[in-house]
């Protein structure tokens, strides 16, 4: 659905607009963006990307150079396994966020549209909140064993602060593809003999797939940077990407090897998206 | 070819839809929308339309009848079967949506078959039976496509097929041309009419065009404000209303009150006397243009007036006179004739007195 996105974008830049002056209105138009882009998406990146290749001194300084060194030091299964840990969380968060989201959504889409404002207002409200203050309030919720689960610097624990944080990124692009659904579609399922599975499994769900795959990326995605929700919830029981990251940078002063492990992450996130789209692009094909 | 879709009863009375005491009412602060109270017998094979202006009760009332809405009060018989508290899809009665309601994600043929799929009927009887309504609607050429790339007319024939594959007693139409552009509109009128005809079914309509009521319908039934102001034939809906309502939403109407009967002129012939609180009702087309001395014949009453303007429409000739007492009165001319009147002249409306029809309310 990205490439749904772009693709859409494109035809709105393709749009008529004459040419020479119009041209050149175009691109006037596109320069904020375009300068945005280079600013902070392609610069930082090419710092990364030098400073991954560069050497670091014993006293932690770096210096430019052209080295492999860092890339060498990631071969250690050590960090295999803290970026297989990670994956694991972020995959784990990104399947139990839907899973919460999807039936959240449903109640969202047969509310009232006044009642909607209600709750959307609700889900988002503890956003104007501090991340830190949001989190650290988890960290008391879990000391009290809610439900009498003692989830407090345990696996469980970090994965139900990271669902409570990213469900608000889940439940909004998979009611926004609900939304577009006319009620009348499920009366005319039901009135042809559909039952409440049925209705999930053949209107429901092909229908608001695309929204599921915006909110599987929302989730995934910056769930692989995820550093405090492991550090403050997990008390540092679980050492994902996240703190890994931070360490290098801000610690063990190894700058090469965090923007290192920052590119590898980087390019296999840009190997495994367009796939994603494919898979995506296949299904919508398919129906 | 006929399908078979379901063998009427022969025996009428015994078989059909029967609605008791039906109520549903919606409040919202202190107005009140919804069903008031509609008792109403459709017998197997009618069709019925339920007429009525937006907010009058008449999508509420078909609703509770497909099963998407609970009544608060009343029973639905279906051939003399309580289906009251039957979830829509156990009901013999399917429903047409307003805007048809077709599967997005779907081909046109999986849009036809959803109910039988649903049923889990085999294979090789969802190919006969969708054979036979797709050749039924004409739809053979659009089988294979996205119901994206469909007209309205075209979505409406898919819908058509798709409710009447499963074989209902009842199909439920809810407005069901009202997304389709006037020609398209008139067209698919005929459709439908001929479609019921064929097929001996019961449809029952809601609409709030008259034109479609009884072009469509045998019987139609009108509603204000929750209840069912009258149910007749299109003809006794027309030449005699029940209320002034029924009288005003069904074409133009042209009342007549003890005021205006002051200044009556009758040659001979006295207008019957008019029951307290009602009015005469006269049809444009029943009422004729004098000059303001001309003879009356007998039978004939006149009310003078001026005129206050003159329209050509081709059919017919569309005069406005506004009487004494400053009430307005629409006529309705045969374009062929030509009054000798012009504007502003001061003239005599007359008409027959066993034309003028009373009704009473507001």
């Amino acid at each position: 659905m990205v490439r749904k996105l772009r693709q859409q974008f494109r035809d709105q830049a393709r749009a008529p607009l004459g040419a020479g002056v119009e041209k050149f209105q175009r691109a006037l138009l596109l320069a904020p963006f375009g300068i945005w882009f280079l600013f902070f998406i392609v610069a930082p990146m090419a710092v990364l990307l030098i400073m991954s290749f560069s050497h670091r001194t014993e006293l932690g300084e770096t210096q430019i150079a052209f080295e492999w060194t860092a890339y060498r030091t990631l071969l250690n299964p050590l960090y295999g396994k803290v970026l297989f840990t990670t994956l694991l969380f972020a995959a784990a968060n990104t399947v139990v966020t839907l899973l919460a989201a999807y039936p959240f959504s449903y109640f969202m889409y047969r509310c009232k549209p006044s009642a909607r404002l209600w709750v959307i207002t609700l889900i988002l409200v503890p956003f104007w909140t501090s991340f830190l203050v949001r989190i650290l309030a988890f960290v008391d919720v879990l000391r009290l064993h809610p439900f009498g689960f003692d989830w407090i610097y345990k696996a469980p624990g970090i994965l139900s602060a990271m669902v409570y944080n990213y469900l608000p990124f889940a439940v909004l692009p998979i009611f926004a593809s609900m939304e577009k659904i006319h009620y009348s579609l499920i009366e005319a399922a039901k009135d042809l003999g559909a039952g409440r599975v049925q209705v999930l499994t053949r209107i429901l769900w092909p229908l608001t797939r695309s929204g599921v795959s915006v909110a599987a990326l929302f989730v995934f995605v910056p769930s692989l940077g995820e550093f405090l929700i492991p550090e403050l919830v997990g008390g540092g029981n679980y050492f994902l990407l996240g703190s890994f990251l931070q360490n290098q940078f801000l610690t063990a002063r190894n700058w090469p090897l965090g923007a290192a492990t920052i590119m590898i992450v980087v390019i296999g996130t840009l190997i495994v998206l367009p796939l994603f789209n494919g898979v995506a692009k296949a299904k919508g094909a398919a129906t | 070819m006929t399908p078979s879709v379901n063998p009427i009863s022969s025996s009428p009375g015994a078989s059909g839809l029967s609605l008791q005491r039906l109520r549903k009412v919606y409040q919202s602060g202190d107005s009140i929308s919804g069903v008031q109270e509609v008792s109403l017998e459709v017998p197997a094979g009618e069709g019925f339309s339920l007429l009525g202006p937006s907010g009058c009760g008449k999508t509420t009332t078909l609703r509770m009848i497909g099963g998407f809405e609970k009544p608060d009060a009343g029973r639905i018989h279906l051939d003399s079967k309580d289906i009251t508290d039957l979830p829509s899809q156990y009901r013999d009665i399917r429903t047409v949506f307003q805007r048809y309601a077709l599967f997005p994600h779907l081909s046109v043929f999986e849009n036809v078959v959803f109910g039988l799929r649903m049923q889990k009927k085999p294979e090789f009887e969802i190919k006969k039976q969708a054979a036979i309504f797709i050749d039924l609607l004409e739809i053979g050429k659009l089988a294979n496509r996205n119901v994206a790339q469909l007209s309205g007319g075209e979505q409406q024939r898919v819908a058509l097929a798709r409710a009447l594959i499963t074989g209902p007693k009842i199909l439920l139409l809810d407005e069901p041309l009202s997304a389709l552009d006037l020609k398209l509109r008139e067209r698919m009128q005929l459709e439908l009419l001929a479609l019921r005809r064929k097929l001996g079914m019961t449809f029952i309509f809601v609409t709030h065009d008259q034109t479609e009521a009884m072009v469509l319908s045998d019987r139609i039934g009108v509603m204000n404000a929750g209840l069912l102001e009258q149910v007749g034939s299109p003809e006794e809906i027309y030449t005699q209303p029940k209320s002034r309502f029924v009288a005003s939403f069904i074409g133009q109407a042209n009342f007549m009150g003890p005021e205006q009967l002051r200044n009556l002129r009758a040659s001979g012939t006295r207008t019957p006397d008019l029951a307290t609180g009602a009015e005469w009702m006269i049809r444009p087309e029943n009422l004729k243009v004098r000059k303001l001395d001309a003879t009356l014949s007998a039978g004939s009453v006149g009310l003078p007036g001026r005129l206050l303007e003159m329209a050509y429409l081709g059919q017919n000739r569309l005069l406005k006179v506004v009487d004494a007492t400053d009430r307005q009165h629409l006529i309705s001319l045969p374009g062929s004739e030509l009054p000798a009147v012009t504007q502003n002249d001061e003239i005599l409306i007359s008409w027959k007195v066993d034309e003028a029809w009373s009704v009473h309310g507001s």
